[in-house]
């Protein structure tokens, strides 16, 4: 009714179990107008496990996009193979399996994981195979001290750059006094900091964060502590769900915005009324006509989304930040392999030279919604910030932190070594 | 809808904002003066402390009642159900089922305790029998196993994305002072009605009298009539029926995910054992104290800190009183 | 008392992973170097269960006090790796004995919730203290030049740290079955069959359990320190419930009353996982039916099938 998904056609059904044993390496060649020895890219993804809602995404895009561009010339003339395998949200399990990208699959780029323990352990280990491994970590630890690596580029944003852009708009529109109310754990808290750093920086004064401990089933205690003066209340909490549903029913009635990416968490349609007048920070929009990017419809037709940003084999709102990330990062390897003359793995050295001189890539197929900066330094790319608003039932633009605003300091310079 | 988004508006004014002391310590350094500059200096107001222990309380019953169908499986059958929190789950995705499909979170309240029983009863047959009366180990292995094919068999037809119910009924009532939602007052009177029913059962039917034979000695029980397979039949039956239950009734005060499962175990696990083994009260008076002990903490202490003070305190229980709370030293 | 087909069984299974290590490449021996870490936590689990009669639900916990020790250390000490593995050691040591002086108390399920509580508010408590455990992000073994005895050691996935790996653990399961012939091997036995007895007896029942549990604790904060060297980056989600709950699921797949049992199960868990993952996203499906299968066709797991075959045929 409100959602039919081929999912939910299958429950029911004792095949459901069996039905869902697909193979994990999905190995596709759509060689048309190409020629040449397939580029194999290795996506390591959160197929299943607590991640999974997110990993759905990614895969759905890397998937689609892989066959639209073996659709449309490929990479420099040549087929794409994209190999993807499932960490399980696991830290061990997706080690293993990037290890297993590498050496076993040979892949020549690699699209990383989004849990950020993952993409920490792994960006080393792919450092070490001279493979590029393209992060899909928005912890902004990732590219910061101790943990950038030459080999990696991040083309997706991060809790820094999402904090540093959204906060000033939403400070000017939304008021100056603000509450948090954050998950305890390593991205909360990081998200929590740069908040501050944000709503400072516009402004405006942060009042008592409360923290969320892990796991806990009932937010209702930690929610009655919000402090009830505040203008808005910003929420990086995992359960952003119950956390909106609840500060509504408990008479919060300020302005509440959710973490970075959030909107891929979950399917923003679940809130149903309580949802309305709640903000996002998201790389993309839901709704084609938000973006008015032909760039963007193309994408949704090769994904199988509306122009409502609704996937229609699933049925649910597109998770679109992590479509954009996987784009992104898809277009990043299609300019710089063509750009730089790659041909082989061991070219990917002078590849990253070549990209480090790259300064802007241009609005195109691949960078649907603009251009993209990328920062040589720490290898981290600046976009433009969406501002989402929930409003009559749907997400809908409210309004764009150009990717100038989002630039922070880098803590790391890989230019000199 | 409407109802329920509006909500308990009016206990704006009564659950004030503390200005938090040891909180404070969570917090950047800078920010201490602008905390201090709201003026909010004191330390505890009645209305928060209800708050809190309402709250516990009303927690507790469903953790009872998760707890009832652990104890009942331990006590009797010596097993270890690590699946048990994976049926809670199920119970809270069809009630996600019935909301969304068929528009009746009602239905789910009947609907979920059955087809979580009757899944049981092969389950029984097959998996949980054969491994009675071996190694605890045994059980726990058999058990995990379930709880591995129960939450992926949900991942793969509900999928990975959180999902949320709204409460049936919206609203709050005023009681010592605060203003509560409605529905986990209603909720947690359903789930008091059942412990109650589920005790009398146990004090007034044959049924119950084997039961209560079986948990004193299975092999007494055996050589008295009693029929033991039968006994252990339903206690897993209603157990699994009580946690799908308990599932419902929570959805629509949590996030349903598919392993929502895993949190509940930890707590459940450990208010069985404090409270005794086939202890009914002793389990529920045990998560009376948890829930209790966690909202008060966290009046005083930094949330992290308060749910981990009221989850330690229960070690100088099982150090004092190891056969349970009511039982007295060995 | 000695069991000489177990020891000779696991030793066997830790040369054929050695042997065949080169045979089978690059990246199934770091797939392997990481079972023999794993092995460690599987075998202190047993030690504890089985001789110290402590269910610890909280294994996982030591076993990752021992990683991060190994983190900090190599921070503090550089490379030295004895040190470094000394620091697990002693961590897992430190752990398991606060742990142990509180269990012993309590009643044989009390102990198993007293560990499930310490699962939970360690795991909590290292998610919030960022600074110190990097939380869910981890912290990255600091680069450094290892070396073993003198010499220049590679740490990380490969087929050295499964070389030592196994070596260590080779030498301990030796030392064990050494142990496991004299006299005050017979007192833990009789201490963990009846310990009333064995203190009326004049023995310090208590004192041989602590020190049964300090020497699990050992065990898994060496495996810890050994699984650092290996990861070479350490998330907190290594100390969570659910890592325990795997070690407890390897101990009993290997058969949880023989400490040998150990490296089988792990092994039997870890490499269905791995070779499932190739063909479907349906692991825990499958490791789920396999694990029922265990527990009704093979309740006391591998080792266990050797015991009921001899009894057997001694019948």
């Amino acid at each position: 009714m409100k959602r039919i998904s081929r999912r939910n056609v299958l429950l029911g059904s004792a095949a459901a179990a069996t039905a869902s044993l697909v193979p994990t390496a999905v190995t596709r060649v759509l060689a048309q107008g190409t020629s040449g020895d397939p580029i194999v890219i290795g996506h390591q993804c959160e197929l299943t496990g607590w991640d999974s809602a997110t990993g759905f995404w990614r895969d759905k895009a890397a998937t689609g996009l892989v066959d639209w561009l073996n659709a449309n010339g490929g990479i420099a003339g040549r087929p794409v193979r994209l190999v993807t395998v499932d960490t399980k949200s696991d830290v061990d399990t997706g080690v293993n399996q990037l290890r297993h990208l590498l050496i076993q699959e040979k892949v020549d780029f690699v699209i990383g994981a989004e849990i950020s323990s993952i993409a920490l352990a792994s960006n080393t280990i792919a450092n070490e195979n001279r493979t590029l491994y393209m992060t899909m970590s928005s912890s902004e630890a990732t590219t910061g001290k101790g943990a950038a690596v030459p080999y990696q580029f991040r083309m997706t944003t991060n809790s820094a750059a999402t904090a540093a852009g959204a906060a000033q708009k939403y400070v000017e529109s939304i008021g100056k006094r603000w509450a948090t109310f954050f998950a305890d754990i390593k991205w909360g808290q990081s998200e929590r900091d740069w908040w501050q750093k944000g709503v400072t920086a516009a402004g405006g004064e942060i009042g008592r964060a409360i923290a969320l401990p892990v796991d806990a089933p009932d937010l209702l205690p930690f929610i009655a502590q919000i402090d009830r003066s505040a203008d808005g209340i910003f929420i990086p909490v995992l359960n952003a769900l119950q956390a909106i549903q609840l500060l509504r029913s408990s008479g919060y009635d300020q302005q509440v915005v959710l973490a970075g990416l959030s909107f891929s968490l979950f399917d923003y349609r679940e809130l149903g009324a309580v949802g309305d007048g709640v903000f996002g920070i998201e790389t993309a929009p839901v709704a084609l006509k938000d973006s008015a990017s032909s760039e963007m419809a193309e994408i949704y037709k090769a994904l199988g989304i509306d122009d409502d940003g609704i996937h229609t084999a699933s049925g649910k709102a597109a998770g679109t930040s992590m479509i954009m990330g996987i784009a992104q990062s898809l277009g990043f390897v299609k300019a710089n392999v063509e750009a730089s003359g790659w041909k082989v793995k061991d070219d990917t050295a002078a590849l990253i030279r070549h990209a480090e001189t790259v300064e802007t890539y241009a609005k195109g197929p691949l960078f649907p919604l603009g251009d993209v900066i990328v920062r040589p330094q720490d290898h981290q790319a600046f976009m433009d910030i969406y501002l989402l608003k929930i409003a009559g039932g749907a997400v809908g633009k409210y309004a764009v932190a150009p990717k100038e605003s989002t630039i922070y300091p880098a803590e790391v310079d890989l230019t000199k070594g | 809808m409407a109802g329920f988004a509006r909500g308990w508006v009016t206990s704006v004014t009564l659950v004030k904002p503390r200005a938090g002391l040891l909180t404070s310590r969570y917090e950047p350094e800078h920010l201490q003066s602008a905390m201090t500059a709201t003026g909010e200096d004191f330390l505890l107001d009645w209305p928060t402390l209800a708050f809190q222990i309402v709250n516990g309380v009303v927690w507790a019953m469903f953790l009872g009642l998760i707890a009832l169908g652990l104890n009942a499986i331990f006590g009797l059958l010596g097993l270890l159900n690590m699946a048990h929190g994976a049926v809670y789950a199920v119970g809270a995705v069809i009630a996600w089922y019935t909301v969304n499909r068929l528009g009746s979170f009602w239905l789910a309240v009947f609907a979920a305790p059955l087809a979580a029983g009757i899944a049981s009863i092969p389950v029984y047959r097959f998996v949980l029998r054969p491994t009675i009366g071996q190694d605890m180990m045994v059980g726990l292995v058999a058990t995990s196993g379930l709880l591995f094919v129960i939450n992926d068999t949900l991942l793969a037809l509900y999928g990975g994305s959180p999902g949320l119910v709204p409460p049936p009924i919206g609203g709050a009532v005023g009681i010592l002072g605060i203003y509560y939602p409605t529905y986990r007052l209603v909720a947690a009177m359903m789930a008091i009605a059942i412990l109650a029913a589920f005790w009398l059962f146990l004090r007034s039917t044959a049924i119950g009298l084997w039961i209560r034979c079986v948990a004193q000695s299975p092999t007494l029980a055996k050589a008295s009539g009693v029929p033991v397979e039968r006994v252990y039949l339903i206690i897993v039956v209603l157990s699994a029926a009580f946690a799908a239950l308990a599932g419902v009734l929570v959805a629509p005060m949590t996030t349903i995910s598919y392993q929502m499962g895993l949190s509940v175990l930890g707590p459940a696990f450990i208010v069985v054992v404090v409270g005794g083994l086939g202890s009914l009260g002793g389990a529920v008076a045990a998560a009376v104290i948890m829930g209790v002990a966690r909202g008060v903490f966290s009046v005083f202490l930094p949330p992290t800190y308060a749910e981990v003070c009221a989850i330690a305190l229960f070690l100088p229980f099982l150090y004092f009183r190891p056969n349970g709370i009511f039982r007295g030293r060995a | 008392m000695r069991d000489r087909v177990g020891i000779v069984t696991a030793l066997g299974v830790l040369a054929v992973l050695c042997a065949i290590a080169p045979l089978v490449g690059e990246f199934w021996s770091g797939v392997l170097a990481r079972c023999v870490s794993w092995m460690f936590l599987a075998i202190s689990f047993s030690l504890a269960y089985s001789y110290a009669n402590i269910p610890s639900v909280a294994q996982a916990t030591v076993f990752g006090a021992g990683a991060y020790a190994a983190v900090w250390a190599t921070s503090l000490v550089g490379g030295n790796m004895i040190l470094i593995m000394t620091a697990g050691v002693a961590a897992g040591a430190l752990i398991a004995l606060v742990f142990g002086a509180l269990l012993l108390k309590m009643s044989h399920s009390g102990a198993a919730i007293g560990t499930i509580i310490f699962a939970v508010t360690f795991s909590m408590l290292g998610n919030a203290a960022v600074a110190y455990t990097g939380g869910t992000d981890g912290l990255p073994m600091p680069a450094q030049a290892f070396h073993l005895l003198g010499m220049p050691f590679a740490v990380g996935p490969n087929i050295g740290m499964l070389l030592l790996g196994s070596a260590v653990l080779a030498a301990l399961l030796v030392a064990f079955w050494l142990f496991s012939g004299t006299r005050t091997w017979r007192v833990v036995r009789a201490v963990q069959q009846n310990a009333m007895r064995a203190q009326v007896l004049g023995y310090n029942a208590a004192g041989y359990r602590l020190a049964v549990f300090a020497v699990s604790g050992c065990v898994a904060g060496l495996g810890g320190a050994l699984y650092a060297l290996i990861s070479r980056h350490v998330a907190i989600e290594v100390v969570s419930l659910s890592m325990s709950l795997k070690s407890i699921l390897w101990a009993a797949v290997g058969g949880v009353t023989s400490i040998y049992g150990g490296p089988i199960g792990v092994l039997a868990v870890q490499l269905a996982s791995e070779l499932l993952l190739r063909w479907t996203v349906r692991v825990d499906l499958i490791i789920g039916l396999m694990l029922i299968a265990v527990a009704l066709w093979m309740p006391r797991g591998v080792m266990g099938l050797r015991r009921s075959r001899s009894s057997q045929q001694s019948q």
